[in-house]
């Protein structure tokens, strides 16, 4: 076996899994229970070097696409909704309503750091997609002790989603050669069309998992209570290492978030993100911590 | 020597013993098997054949415990396989001793990467880990899954992935492998890669197989016996030497002879002395052809001695078959005209097609062409199999296609055939170029306004059925096009009862067999009496009985001025009914013409570039021969003959050769 050539993908594709997964989970975390952008920022830096690092920059750019349609929305709605703050930009009478819409630059920010946050979540998410492949993700919940039934699903959702998609499509031009307008610029008509595909989507995949049940049944999925696992991930003493850092990160992070720090509130008066001394030192060691599980998960896939 | 009498004696021991064995599926009102009574032994190779519907995909489920564990229904009789009683062993216990292969491979494989998907079965019966890795590598190197092993599933052709299929069920070394028609949604070349692998497993393996499927012609000479059934009968079981031998096909309605056997049958029945004399009637493609070799010498001699010259006879039958073969297909009028067409596909085409939408609205003349350059086209024709820079292209200059045509697509995976079709009925629109339908373009029509004129048939029928009832689809469909409420019941019966599914009106799609579906997702793009019918790969999980069926239509319905585009790997049936040929290769079309015509030149074309060691390799190019070209090619004396001469490409023309001969030995 090992003299075939592995296919590397990507360069982090032979490494660890769970190193790999509690990595990136951890820039996942960062944006979700901080609110300021100076750990933003710091995110977005990691993020960047680890897909610069496995060349994914492309692939994280189209998770950034899509949460580009939800900061839209974002800022629309706290623009309109939103009237705090002090600092006035403009102000919009609707006469008949009663009603004033207010824009601060207070609610711009605050919608754009907003944005930002959902952004990071979006691309860390897409990175856990592209560098932690769903058989490695199924050996680290078997690591996990998670049942296997439940492992199954996980998998097999992310297994079978292109083919969805796939399906998807093909449907799609099914139902146009057939004649159904699914090209009309009315967009209610558009959507009410649009059933001509969901309704086949849903029958088309009921039908794919009862084959797909028949087939595990002639496989002998599910003969016994505990399942073996192939190649199960182990640990060397270097991993053992990155791993406590990286339990390490998570709990520094929790004193972060304990102590009151990583927040930054732009009410009732916009104000600077402000970090005092001792913040400023949890914050290096963490910007130092994740850079050493950084370049000792770099220096184990160049060896 | 008692204990070799005992192996000997349970060698020839039943494997699978079904006895009296009888099945009805709860949603149906008819019984799916009856009295079945059927004994395989250890090491048999059994091919299971019937028409779409005869039950064979419902005995294979009783084997290996699918039913009654999985699908319910009323079952009676008594089965053992392997000293087991599938009906009262869970089927998960079962999969110990039978590992079956499914049509479709995507709904087989679960997990992301081969070597995973091969591991899957061993970690369900919590194997130990070395002895799995022991297991993997053997398949490994048994199969030659060196290059595919560290892939994603989602990386593999067809063909790969029913390889995988195969693979991750032989790791858990069963003694019976079943397989219900694992070709079906598969090309000819990954056909013939699985055909292979099946082979290995029985002649070298020694597993007991059982096979349902419909290409019998690559399969049948290493087959030991075959099994046919006829609604839910077994109306055959017989060694497959005997029953070729004795002309058992006779009394079966819908079989289809192998034509190499359809060959040395019209021989024996000219009593010629040489098939009379041999003791075991010839099966195995080289030793039919030793015997053809034979016989056709002594044909030869024989026509010689009464005087008459065989080349002489050669050239005139292809003399009269090429009188026959002139049609006038420009007395009907043009229905697509294609004008210097340029086509490809990169992640925006969507937009492309948005933007030359627009562009045309404004101005009609204007086309998109700054987006191709003819300095790209250039480069374009030296790049192979129609990829320029990971961009899929296709292109054709003027070409223009008459009502009253049958048109047939051929040419390797990926040279641009289906596209060419979604081309046709406006799903995709030409980068630049113009493709006309009926004289008005493409290019502003949405793919519903054309779908009157254009019936585009897609190729898994699996997916193409949403409702209820066959008759609720066909019922939104002709509903979806305005048509008066009281002509919508009679044309849909109509339909259905020309195709033979008027009795599954009431059915849920999704329980019809393969080619019923086939059958009535052609019904469903016949609803709007479109001018243009373009089927991809209409004639899969077909008998042969089927598309003669579906091909008699087809003559019918050009006959009334339409035209027919129909994309297809089976050369063999193309050429028997095609008008006209079109060879795609490398995004263009490289031969137009009747199948008389392109065929030879095709043959030239690829030893031509097996010469120059290009794409094609020896495989691939053996797609693209017809039956009747191979015999004459490997058969010494006939290719001798046929030296410079046109050679005979559809294997009823062969025949019909065959006949000639003899005729003018019976004169004398």
């Amino acid at each position: 076996m090992s003299q075939l050539k592995k296919i590397n993908y990507y360069k982090w594709y032979n490494l660890n899994p769970i190193l790999k997964f509690i990595f990136i989970l951890e820039l996942f975390i960062i944006p979700i229970i901080f609110t300021s952008p100076i750990y933003y920022l710091i995110t977005l830096t990691f993020i960047i070097i680890i897909s610069l690092e496995n060349k994914v920059i492309k692939k994280i750019l189209v998770f950034f696409r899509y949460g580009v349609y939800f900061c839209f929305l974002i800022i629309i709605f706290n623009v309109i909704l939103n009237s705090n703050g002090t600092h006035y930009i403009y102000i919009i009478q609707i006469p008949h309503l009663n009603y004033n819409i207010v824009i601060t630059w207070e609610t711009v920010i605050y919608s754009l750091i907003n944005s930002f946050s959902l952004i990071l979540i979006l691309i860390s998410f897409g990175l856990i997609n592209i560098l932690v492949d769903p058989d490695q993700l199924n050996k680290i919940f078997s690591k996990l002790k998670l049942p296997y039934l439940l492992q199954f699903i996980i998998i097999c959702s992310l297994r079978f989603f292109p083919l969805l998609l796939s399906d998807y499509n093909t449907i799609m031009d099914i139902q146009k050669s057939r004649g159904f307008e699914l090209e009309s610029k009315n967009l209610i008509k558009n959507l009410k069309n649009k059933m001509v595909l969901i309704l086949p989507l849903l029958t088309n995949s009921l039908d794919r998992s009862i084959q797909i049940a028949e087939a595990l049944e002639s496989r002998g999925f599910g003969i016994y209570k505990n399942r073996s696992v192939y190649k199960p991930i182990k640990f060397d003493n270097y991993d053992k290492l990155i791993l406590s850092l990286l339990i390490g990160n998570f709990i520094l992070i929790g004193i972060i978030r304990l102590l009151g720090y990583g927040t930054y509130s732009l009410y009732i008066s916009f104000n600077l993100p402000s970090l005092d001394v001792f913040e400023l030192n949890l914050m290096i060691l963490l910007i130092i911590s994740n850079s050493i599980v950084y370049l000792g998960l770099r220096n184990k896939t160049n060896k | 020597m008692i204990l070799v009498l005992i192996l000997n004696h349970n060698d020839q021991k039943s494997i699978i013993s079904v006895r009296n064995l009888y099945f009805r599926y709860y949603t149906r009102n008819k019984l799916t098997l009856e009295n079945i009574n059927l004994d395989i032994k250890k090491g048999e190779f059994v091919l299971l054949v019937g028409a779409s519907g005869s039950g064979k995909t419902t005995l294979l489920r009783t084997i290996n415990g699918l039913i009654p564990h999985f699908y319910g229904g009323f079952l009676e009789g008594t089965i053992i396989v392997n000293g087991l009683n599938p009906i009262k062993t869970p089927t998960r216990e079962m999969a110990k001793y039978v590992g079956i292969i499914f049509q479709n491979p995507d709904n087989q494989l679960f997990m992301n990467n081969v070597e995973q998907e091969i591991a899957f079965g061993l970690e369900n019966f919590n194997f130990p880990s070395d002895l799995m890795e022991q297991r993997i590598n053997e398949i490994i190197k048994n199969y030659n899954l060196e290059n595919i092993i560290h892939k994603q599933i989602s990386e593999l052709s067809g063909g790969e992935k029913q390889k995988v299929a195969i693979t991750a069920i032989l790791v858990l070394q069963p003694e019976i492998i079943i397989m219900d028609e694992p070709t079906s949604e598969l090309d000819p070349k990954s056909t013939e890669l699985i055909l292979s692998m099946i082979l290995h497993l029985n002649k070298n393996l020694g597993k007991t197989i059982i096979i349902a499927e419909h290409i019998i012609e690559k399969i049948f000479p290493y087959v030991d016996r075959i099994v046919i059934l006829e609604d839910g009968k077994v109306i055959v079981n017989e060694n497959i030497r005997y029953f070729f031998s004795k002309k058992l096909y006779l009394n079966i309605m819908k079989f289809k002879v192998p034509f190499y056997i359809q060959v040395l049958e019209t021989f024996r029945e000219k009593n010629f002395e040489i098939l009379n004399q041999m003791d075991n009637f010839p099966l195995e493609f080289n030793l039919v052809l030793n015997v053809l070799n034979l016989i056709f010498e002594k044909l030869f001699n024989k026509l010689k001695e009464n005087g008459k010259n065989p080349i002489e006879l050669i050239n005139i039958f292809l003399k009269n078959d090429e009188n026959n073969n002139q049609t006038v297909t420009e007395q009907n009028s043009c229905l697509v005209e294609i004008n210097n067409l340029l086509f490809y596909y990169n992640s925006n085409t969507k937009l492309r097609n948005k933007r030359t939408k627009k562009k045309n609205s404004i101005n009609n003349n204007s086309l998109n062409d700054e987006v191709f350059e003819s300095k790209d086209i250039e480069s374009i024709n030296q790049n192979k199999l129609g990829i320029i820079q990971n961009k899929f292209f296709l292109k054709i200059e003027n070409k223009n296609f008459y009502g009253g045509t049958i048109v047939g697509i051929i040419g390797p995976n990926g040279s641009g055939k289906t596209t060419f079709l979604k081309l046709l009925n406006g799903l995709l629109k030409p980068i630049r170029g113009d493709i006309l339908i009926c004289g008005e373009s493409t290019k502003n029509k949405t793919v519903a306004s054309l779908s009157s004129k254009v019936g585009l048939m897609f190729q898994n029928p699996n997916i193409q059925f949403f409702r209820d009832t066959l008759y609720d689809e066909f019922y939104a469909i002709l509903f979806n096009y305005a048509t008066e409420l009281n002509e919508i019941k009679p044309k849909i019966y109509q339909l259905m009862d020309y195709f033979d599914i008027l009795k599954y009106k009431e059915e849920y799609p999704r329980y019809l067999s393969q080619g019923e579906l086939q059958r009535s997702s052609m019904v469903s793009v016949l609803l709007s009496t479109p001018k243009i019918l373009a089927l991809d790969e209409p004639t899969h999980g077909m008998d042969a009985y089927q598309k003669k069926f579906l091909f008699d239509f087809l003559n019918e319905y050009k006959v009334k001025g339409n035209l027919v585009f129909v994309v297809s790997h089976d050369i063999e049936t193309l050429i028997n009914y095609a008008d006209r040929i079109l060879f795609f290769e490398q995004g263009c079309i490289k031969f137009d013409g009747s199948p008389s015509y392109v065929l030879p030149q095709l043959e030239i074309h690829i030893d031509k570039l097996k010469n120059e060691n290009q794409y094609f390799n020896q495989q691939d190019s053996t797609y693209f021969i017809s039956q009747s070209q191979k015999l004459i090619k490997s058969i010494p004396i006939l290719n001798n003959l046929f030296l410079n001469k046109p050679k005979i490409v559809s294997s009823k023309k062969f025949i019909e050769f065959v006949k000639f001969l003899l005729s003018h030995l019976n004169e004398n």
